[in-house]
Parts: structure tokens; sequence; C-alpha cells
């Protein structure tokens, strides 16, 4: 500790990080353009000048750039570890405001029309320098803007050249199509020509623009200002990592989804899916009232008079074959705990199934026990941006688990920073850590069966065919077990002799054996039980060499798959083999599009034995549309809900908005209302169940069944306002026209639905400070409307939040000694770990193409932009979407169908009695002997991944799925 | 001596008491003869100034193009929060309303809307009679609120100012003299 005296009054800093970082930790404004907390600093745009004064009695001082000087260093420049800077001097304040004026001097008068005002970084630095008139005179400079594509737009007259954009794009997040072109004033930040940004984080561009160059495009459509939104503390639907968002809602419509900083999981970033991929919220198509098909026996709404009595009917009816046993629910790995459970508890649970494929469910599973007794932890994602070694089994993470591929550019790059450590330059000097790394990086290595969008930061890539990859892990699992229980010289030997046939392995040891902190990266990508298993054997393997630090890291494919894994009830093909042998009666469908995880024949067959099949959902899906009574349930964005990501952490989503607030006759309700509506109703209870339904009750309820997730009782505990009495804010203190939002409705004003027992309030009044738990709606602070406001929430910027971590881990005890804890797994590590030495095993035949059975082996692809079935159903994705395709290794399909053959040539793949007709696409890196198929895609169905198909060509121009 | 002094004063003020009395009836008999200051409304209308603080209107520019930008700051600075808007963008890139409701049964009459506007499209007229039957009459769209006019600003256009305008007014929106007559050229290196 050490003091430092900023304009008279004295505070203890420790000297890590630069003068602005330690003067706005210290709470004291200083505005700044080219530094950001994740990118470091360059001092290129001259705003944030401070004075340094030698000691008490240097009245002259110098300026110096607050984000270029070493906190340490400025200690050092004054006596006995004091430093002595003034931000309110004189001569400082004229500097900045002159910095301010000239960045505005070409800065159009766009602010009412810009979509950036309200939360613009720009803004609010020119309010803290006082700049307000200017004197510049004449004639401003003018850009052609470019179109991005549907995310970003762009608007490069508003520019002001602090070159964030770049950084982030090129450095940060690996893109190659957008950078600065032209010289002096002419400098001009995007792509080459106009087209679509290619990066899957391009959207970041706009909260880390400080302007309005680069905002949301989704938004415009829809624009809202910051200060009118509704905001709800969000998690991320989109896939198992689990991203914090704030989502924002005006009117009864869901408008715009931003970053919710967390140091542990997603920082200052997230991806397109998450941040562009929840138009499906505000579908028109979205059932919003009880809607039964005609014709069904059960019950036609068209004779009773609305949907109590439907409601009713469904009660009594669903009772009597609840007793009679001949029901079956099931639920689903996309909606949350809480409705999972109240679905089980409606049917019980011998009736309820997890809605996951038998053998999806196996690796979940595995999954699951492996974050309990793997040898080693999961990693967070801010672990494996440290980390300093990554393989990567089977998965193109940034289609799978984007945030975690951003992760993994991070893990490279850390290399650099590094070397730039060992020279004693500190991280934060970004130009001087990019100029002594060199572009070095730490090993990232990735065996996949094709090429994949983290290929180029890859130091080795290895394509091999699924059934390969399995053998290359174990492989690697093998040599490492064997190589590290030899002598160096030993290990050196077989490994210069493994050079040459398997080189990736070779590889891999080698960097694995080099690193402190490696993290193996696997997944369901494959939908391989042995790939996973060996993965973690490798993982065992590490432990065993003494790689304690190492990580483990296996994604499930749905934001809650871990979660109805671990309430480990029967598999979705256990409850549909019911269903087909006529078992059942009734059927209950929670949020599940059971068409993508069965053919037609097979739904055709279940459906035809059941009397009533009643599905809850907020989405028309094609399995929906089949359905005899569909309830309207809410989306993430109208409920509470608990989801455990990939490394088990439990996280709570909150809801934004209250859907019947804008029109009343809706009917949407979070599907535990609905349940215990049901409930209440067979029990003869009294109706309703807000108090019941409080978050935390039901959270309770499910730990009651399920002790497994007892850790996350008290999740609520990170959303409350410190004040007593008080509740979070939802919007901001300047939230307009609510004696008007409704006016068109009714002119009697009504307030906004507050939930009882929510540590949340639905409007402005309430606590918007920076203290409390983890969990804040927003980021906004006097004078910091920007998403830079987060910097008063952290203890130190870019750091942990000061409400702690988000979520709680389930399992963050880990036993001691994790191989010996007496479960199927421990037997199965122990095995892969005593096979014996290299040379006995060296088994070049697994890698041979094994000719196993008829026909090609199908290869699941995935894309970020259509693979998942929600963000899929967006309307803004429409544009991003690809359609559905084969894959195939060229030489291969020339061989096979001539060289005629051109990309987009109908092939026809088929599987026993079902078949696809799609247009192919060649692949220089994919194996011979295998298709990829991009599964979730358009709706081409999962079962099809890991089959064995056989393909002809056709003349048929594009496909009817599934034709019998 | 004391007592005699406290009788004086008590006198004099009886007096003076008793002619502004009789001062005051007398003048008010007088205005009984004056012109009256109050009018016969609703059959004589009062005269008002332009800058009356009454119903809130729409403008449009010059060129007859609406005003209204849909930026929200009416609505935000409203003590009332009686002004709810939605902005969209049409196919120009230029910034409407969508839609503009002003519950006139809450507006106070501050004027802070119309000096918030910065396009000088929402504006405080004369025009006070407001009376309905019904409440929900109150609520006025913006069909309701838009003038074919210009209202007291006869000049301003702030669409043509703007950055976003610049592929549409070229320099107009440069606003100096010397702008620049093209878009910059970003392939130039020259230094
Ligand atoms: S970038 Fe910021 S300062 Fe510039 S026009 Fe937009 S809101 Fe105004
Ligand atoms: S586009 Fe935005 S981030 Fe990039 S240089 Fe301009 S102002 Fe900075
Ligand atoms: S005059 Fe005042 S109260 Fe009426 S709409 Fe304008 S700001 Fe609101
Ligand atoms: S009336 Fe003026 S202030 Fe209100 S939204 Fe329109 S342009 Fe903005
Ligand atoms: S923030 Fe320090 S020079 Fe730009």
């Amino acid at each position: 500790m050490a003091s430092i005296h900023i304009d008279g009054k004295t505070y203890e800093v420790d000297g890590a990080g630069n003068l602005l970082e330690a003067c706005l930790s210290l709470g004291l404004d200083i505005p700044y353009f080219c530094w950001h907390p994740a990118l470091g600093s360059v001092g290129s745009c001259r705003q944030c000048a401070v004075k340094l004064h030698k000691d008490e009695s240097d009245k002259r001082g110098m300026l110096v750039m607050a984000c270029m000087t070493d906190a340490k260093a400025a200690l050092r420049h004054g006596p006995e570890h004091k430093a002595w800077i003034s931000i309110e001097d004189e001569d400082a304040t004229a500097f900045r405001k002159q910095v301010a004026e000239w960045l505005m001097a070409n800065h159009p008068h766009d602010c009412p029309v810009c979509s950036e005002g309200g939360q613009c970084q720009l803004q609010d630095m020119i309010m803290m320098t006082g700049h307000g008139q200017r004197a510049y005179r004449f004639g401003k400079r003018y850009y052609t803007s470019q179109n991005l594509g549907p995310f970003v737009a762009h608007e490069m007259n508003r520019c002001i050249g602090c070159y964030r954009c770049v950084r982030y794009y090129q450095d940060y997040a690996g893109g190659t199509d957008l950078g600065v072109f032209g010289s002096r004033d002419r400098l001009f930040f995007g792509r080459e020509t106009d087209g679509v940004l290619e990066s899957e984080f391009a959207g970041n561009l706009t909260e880390i623009c400080p302007t309005g160059v680069f905002t949301d495009k989704a938004y415009e459509g829809q624009f809202t200002r910051k200060w009118d939104l509704r905001y709800g503390p969000g998690i991320c639907q989109g896939c198992a990592v689990g991203c914090a968002i704030s989502a924002g809602e005006r009117y009864g419509t869901l408008r715009r989804v931003e970053n919710r900083y967390n140091s542990t999981i997603n920082g200052y970033f997230l991806c397109d899916r998450g941040r562009f991929g929840t138009g499906y919220v505000n579908r028109k198509d979205r059932p919003r009232k009880i809607y039964a098909a005609h014709g069904s026996e059960w019950h036609s709404l068209q004779e009773r008079n609305g949907s109590e009595a439907v409601l009713a009917d469904l009660s009594t009816k669903l009772a009597e074959k609840i007793a009679a046993e001949r029901v079956i629910a099931i639920g689903s790995p996309r909606a949350s705990l809480e409705n999972n459970h109240a679905l089980e508890r409606l049917v019980g649970e011998e009736h309820f199934s997890s809605g996951v494929p038998e053998e999806e469910l196996k690796r979940l599973r595995f999954m699951a026990r492996m974050l309990q007794v793997a040898p080693l932890p999961s990693p967070t994602i801010e672990e494996v941006e440290q980390s300093d070694a990554v393989i990567i089994f089977g998965e193109d993470l940034t289609q799978t688990a984007a945030r975690m591929a951003l992760a993994v550019r991070q893990a490279a790059r850390q290399r650099e920073v590094a070397l730039a450590q060992e020279r004693g330059v500190a991280a934060w000097q970004a130009r001087a850590v990019s100029g002594i790394g060199q572009g070095a990086k730490n090993p990232v290595m990735i065996a996949s069966p094709a090429a994949t969008r983290l290929d180029d930061v890859a130091l080795h890539t290895a394509h091999v065919s699924p059934s390969n990859l399995v053998a290359l892990a174990q492989r690697l699992a093998q040599v490492l077990v064997a190589v590290g229980s030899s002598k160096s010289d030993a290990a050196e030997a077989v490994l210069s002799d493994l050079e040459e046939d398997e080189p990736w392995v070779a590889c891999a040891v080698r960097v694995l054996l080099k690193a402190e902190r490696p993290v193996l990266i696997s997944g369901e990508a494959m939908m391989s039980l042995p790939l996973l298993e060996a993965v973690a054997a490798c993982a065992a393997a590490l432990h065993q060499q003494g790689k304690q630090q190492g990580r483990l890291a296996l994604l499930p494919r749905e934001a809650n798959g871990m979660g109805v894994a671990m309430m480990g009830r029967m598999s979705l093909d256990a409850a549909w083999k019911r269903v087909q042998r006529g078992e059942v009666d009734a059927l209950l469908v929670l949020e599940n599009d059971l068409t993508r995880a069965f053919s037609p024949v097979q739904l055709k067959q279940g459906l035809a034995q059941l009397e009533v099949c009643i599905v809850a959902d907020h989405q028309f899906t094609s399995f929906a549309q089949q359905a005899d009574l569909v309830l309207p349930t809410a989306s993430f964005a109208e409920e509470d809900g608990s989801y455990v990501n990939y490394e088990g952490r439990v996280q709570r989503s909150y809801a934004v908005f209250d859907p019947t607030a804008m029109a009343g006759e809706d009917e949407i309700r979070p599907f535990y209302k609905w349940a215990a509506d049901i409930r209440a109703r067979q029990a003869d209870m009294p109706q309703g169940c807000d108090t019941a339904c409080d978050e935390e009750a039901l959270y309770n309820e499910l730990v009651v069944d399920h002790p497994i997730f007892a850790a996350g009782r008290g999740l609520s505990k990170q959303c409350y306002a410190p004040v007593a009495g008080e509740r979070l804010a939802r919007q901001s203190p300047r939230a307009s026209g609510r004696t008007a939002e409704r006016a068109n409705l009714s002119v009697w004003d009504k307030g906004y639905h507050q939930k009882s027992g929510s540590g949340l309030s639905a409007t402005m009044e309430g606590y918007s400070g920076t203290e409390g738990g983890a969990v804040h709606p927003f980021a906004w602070q006097p004078g910091w409307n920007s998403p830079q406001a987060w910097i008063a929430y952290q203890t130190t910027p870019g750091g942990p939040l000061k409400g702690g971590e988000l979520g709680v881990r389930l399992f963050a005890k880990r036993p001691k000694n994790v191989l010996l804890c007496g479960c199927d797994e421990d037997e199965l590590l122990k095995d892969s770990l005593s096979e014996g030495g290299v040379a006995g095993s060296v088994d070049h035949a697994a890698f041979a193409d094994k000719d196993e059975g008829e026909g090609l082996e199908v290869v699941p692809l995935y894309h970020l932009f259509g693979s998942e079935e929600l963000s899929a159903r967006s309307p803004l994705f429409a544009q991003r979407c690809e359609s559905p395709y084969v894959l195939l290794n060229e030489q291969e399909a020339h061989e096979r169908f001539g060289d005629d053959l051109a990309e987009g040539a109908s092939l026809c793949l088929s599987c026993g009695t079902q078949s696809l007709i799609l247009p192919c696409r060649f692949s220089e890196t994919l194996g011979r002997g295998q298709v990829g198929l991009p599964v979730g895609l358009g709706g081409v169905p999962r079962f099809w991944g890991r089959q064995r198909v056989s393909l002809e060509r056709v003349a048929a121009p594009l496909c009817e799925e599934g034709r019998p | 001596m004391r007592a005699l002094v406290q009788y004086c004063v008590n006198l004099k003020g009886l007096c003076v008491g008793a002619v502004t009395q009789v001062r005051t009836i007398g003048m008010v008999f007088l205005h009984a003869a004056r012109k009256r200051q109050t009018l016969l409304y609703p059959e004589e209308k009062p005269d008002l100034a332009p800058r009356y603080r009454g119903r809130p209107v729409l403008t449009r520019d010059p060129n007859g193009v609406e005003r209204c930008v849909g930026c929200g700051l009416c609505a935000v600075v409203c003590p009332v929060d009686c002004i709810a808007l939605q902005q969209e963008e049409r196919e120009s890139g230029q910034w409407f309303a969508k839609f503009f409701r002003l519950n006139m049964s809450r507006c106070v009459f501050c004027g802070l809307c119309e000096e918030a506007c910065p396009t000088s499209a929402i504006q405080l007229t004369p025009d006070f009679e407001l009376g309905e039957y019904r409440r929900e009459d109150l609520v006025l769209e913006k069909e309701d609120l838009l003038i074919s006019g210009t209202g007291k600003d006869h000049s301003y256009s702030f669409r043509t100012h703007i950055g976003r305008a610049s592929a549409e007014f070229g320099a107009q929106w440069a606003e100096g003299d010397d702008a620049p007559q093209s878009p910059v050229d970003t392939r130039s290196l020259l230094p």
C-alpha cells in the first residue's frame, strides 16, 4: 500500500495498473476514450491528461496521460512512495477541454437521431470535460458509411478515431475484415467494401465503440433510449456457457440485449447469437392464449367459453390420467429448473422425462458426474482466458460455445503478455506488449473432423473422423501416462519416435507437459460418449503429472442441459417408447420440439396412441402445431428461472417484463404458474400462486426433491438492494412516459405489477447504486450512461464485481482424492491410466481410416446462427442462417459422382427408411468416408448425427424433409 | 404625558383609517363605471400572445416534412411523464415518430417539452380549449397533434443538419462556408 495525493486528498492505493485505473477505481472521474479495461492503453486519444507533481512543493508539475503512466512509476516519481497528482489542475482541465473540442470538430449534430444517444461515452466524456461551445466554424468532413449486415449499423461521420474498434476486432476477437483505412484526418474504420461483418463477435463493437459509429441494428427498428428501457438481469439461452445479459423491454416487447458484466464468465463480451438472437420473444405467431386444435375430442374450446373451462377440464382429466398412471410428461433442456420441476411434481417423477434423448442424456450425466469427480475441475471462462495451453477435441467452439472460443483466443494471446511481463512490461501496455510479443501465441491444439473457426490461432490441427477422434484422445492419455512415468531422455525418445506417425499427439504431449495451466475442452458436438471418456482420461493423466492447475471443460448443447441431466429422470427415448407402446393416454410436453429429436414416422406412431397431446411452449414449434392443446408459456424474458451451465454453476435469470401489462388479454404465464393452477384445482385449493411462485420458494421445493441443487439455495441473495425496504430499480431514474404508455388502452393509470418477494422493482423506484449483490439489472451511474459505467461496480477496472461472483457453483467443493471416490467413472479413469507403456501399445491401426459398416459416417456440423432452435426463430437471423447442406470431401465426391458434380448439386442421404435431399458442398479438410451434416440447421433432426448413411445423386432440386 | 401621546397617535390612526375606507369604497364605485376586463367567453375569444402555453402540437419544417425525429427528449423532460413515443427509421435513414402519444389529461403546460425539443417540433400553442366529455378523448395521438404549418419557428429544419443526412443534403449539413462538397476519399494516402 502506498498513498497517492489527488487534488489535496490522500488515498491509499496498491500501485497496480496505471493512474487512470487507479483514479477510476477510487471513484474519481477522468475522461478517456482509447483505454478500455479489456483492451489496455495505447495513449492515442490524449483525453486522460492529468498533472503529475514531484512533491508537495512542486507547483508546476507535468502533464501526463493517466492511462500511460504506471501507478508504480508515479509513486516512485515522488518521495517515500507517495505521488502527488492533480486532476482538477487548470492546465490539465484546459488541455482535456481542448482535446475534447478537437475530437468534436467534425462530429455531426446527431445526438437526437443517434441510437447511441443516452448511452454514449462521447456524450458522457464531453460533459465531463465541460466542452460546450465549438470554436471551429468551418465545414465538417463527411463519409459514406457502409452496410455491415443485419446486426451492426455503421455511421462513420460520428467517429473520433480512438481505434478501439480495430483493436477489439482484430487483436481481441481475431477478425480480419474490419480495419482502418486512409490517412491523416481521413481515417475510415470499416470494411474494405460493404458486406456482412464476418466475426461472430461483431456485436460487441456496439459497446466497444465509445460513439455511435457502430450501433445495434437489431435494435434500430425498435429503438428505445436506454433511460426508457425496463431491464431484467437475464442469463443467455443460446448455449451452455450461460453468459449474463441485461435485456431491455419497452411497450411490452423485448428491445435489446446488452452485456451484463461479470469477471468470471462473459466479462465485457457476448457472442452475436446471444446479443441478437432473442427475436423469438417478440414473434407475432407466439401462442398467446390457450389454443385448442379443432376436432379434438378431449375438449373443444369452441363450445366452451374461454380458457377457464378448458383449464378446469384439463385439471380434472389430467388428475384422472395421473391416478390411472397413464400420463407422460416431457421436460426440456431449454426450460428452467423450476419449470421442469413443476412438471415433474405435476405428474410424479416416474412419469417425467428430462426430454433429452437417451444417448445424449448419458453424455450429459457423464459431464455432470465429471463436475463432481473428474480429476480436474471445470474452468470458468476467465480461467480459460488465463490458461497457457488449450486442447480442443471435436468442437467447433465458435459455433457451439462461442464465448469460450473468444476466451481461447485470449489464452493464445496471453503468450505476448507473458513475454512482456518477463521484460517488466505490464499487461495493460497494449502496444508494448504486442511489440514485444510479435504475435507469439500460447499453444492451442485442435482435433476435429473439419476446419473450425479457431484454426487461425491453432498451433496444430488434426482433421480426423469422429471415431478416430476417440482413438486420438485415448492415445494422448496413454502417451501422457507413459511419458510421465519414464525418465526425461526416454520420454524424449518416445516423443521423437511419435513425431513422424502421430505428430499431433506428440505435439499435444509436449504442449501439455510444458504448460502450467492447460485446459482440455470437449463436449456434445461429436455426440460421442467414448470421446468424453477419453478426454476425461487425458485429464486424469494430466492430474497424475501433477498438473493440478489444469482444467477440463465439457460442454453440453443447451442452456440447461446440465440441469435436467442432474435431475436424473428418464430419457426422451424411454418416454417415447412408452407412448408408442400405448401405455399412455395423455402426453404433456414442456418447451420441447420433438420433431427435432424424432423422425416423422416415429412421431406419428406415438401420437396415434394418445388421447391427448398437450404442449406448453412459448413458440409454435412444428411439434406444438400437432398438439391438441397449447398452453402459452413465458420465455426467459417473462419469467424467473434457474439454469445450470457447463461448469455446474446455477444462475438465476430474472423476468424482464410482464407480458400482460401492455396487452391485457394475453394469457402468457410461466409454466410453473400453469402447473400450480392445475394442481390447486386438483387439490381443491384456492387458485393462484403469487406467493407460492416466489422464485426462492420454487427453488427450495426443487431442492427438496433434488438435493444435488442444494448449493444454489439463497441465490436470490445476490439480487438485493443494500438499503432496507428497497428493491433494485429495473429502470433508470429518468424513465419516461408512465402516464402515457398505456393511455391508448386505458386512460386510467395503472401501476406496473410489482412481483411480491422479489428483490427487483419493476420500475425506476428503488435502488440503483453500485453496492448490493452481484446482480445489477443494468449499468448506470450519474455522469456515466454508457456501458463504461460498469467500472463503478467493479473492485478494480476490469476486475471482479463488488457484489462477488454471479451464481453458485454446485460442486465448488471437490473430494480431495478425486480418483478414489467409489464411482463407476473411477474405474474408467483408472483403466485408462493403467494401460501399458507407449512402446507396447502404439496402435497405428487406430488411425487408419476404419471401414466399419456400410456407408458414410455422418459428422454433425454446427452454425452459430441456425443450429440453436430458439435463436434460429429470430426474424433477424433469417439473413444470417444458412440453409441445410451436406458437406463432402471434394476428391471423394468427384470419385463417387463424377467430375461434373458441382457444389449445390442435390444429393440424397438415406438411412433406413429416412432420407434427406440436400445440396452438397465440398470441403478440403473433411476426411473420406464422412459426410458433414449441419444438425439443427433448418430443422434437420438431430438423430441424423453419427448415423451411417448412403448417398446418391438425385435430380430433384431441393429437399422435402423426411420422405417416408 | 405618555398617555396623551398615545391618545393622539390612536386618533390619527383612526382618522387615516376612516379616510382610506371611504377612498376604497369610492374607488370600487369608480371601477363599476370602468371598461370590463373579463370577456364574455365563449362568445368573445381572448387575444393570447403566441408564447402562451396551451395545447402542445407537432409542427412541420419549412419543406413540409414532419419535424419530430422521435428522439424522446420531450418525453424524458416531461415532469408528469405524459408523452410516450416510438422512433422509426425510414428508407432514407431519417428518423420519424412511429407513434407519438400525449396524455392531455396529465399535461401541466409547463413547456419543458418545447424547450427540450432539438427540432422545434413540439410547440405549445395559445389554444386552451381542451374540454372533452370523455377522458379517453384527451389522449392525443400523432394524427391529432400534427399540424401542417411550422408553428412559431418558421425556418429551422433539423433534418438537413444531421450527419446522417450528409448523403442526401451533401454539404448543407456541414454548415461552414468551405464545407466539403464530397465525401472523404478514404483510399487516399496523401499527406
Ligand atoms: S455519437 Fe454520441 S455524441 Fe455523437 S451524435 Fe451520437 S449520441 Fe451524440
Ligand atoms: S469507429 Fe468508434 S471505436 Fe472505432 S475509432 Fe471511431 S469512435 Fe473509435
Ligand atoms: S407542457 Fe410540460 S407537462 Fe405538458 S407535455 Fe410538455 S413537458 Fe409534459
Ligand atoms: S417532439 Fe421534439 S423532442 Fe419530442 S421526440 Fe419529437 S423531435 Fe424529439
Ligand atoms: S485514454 Fe489515455 S490517451 Fe486515450
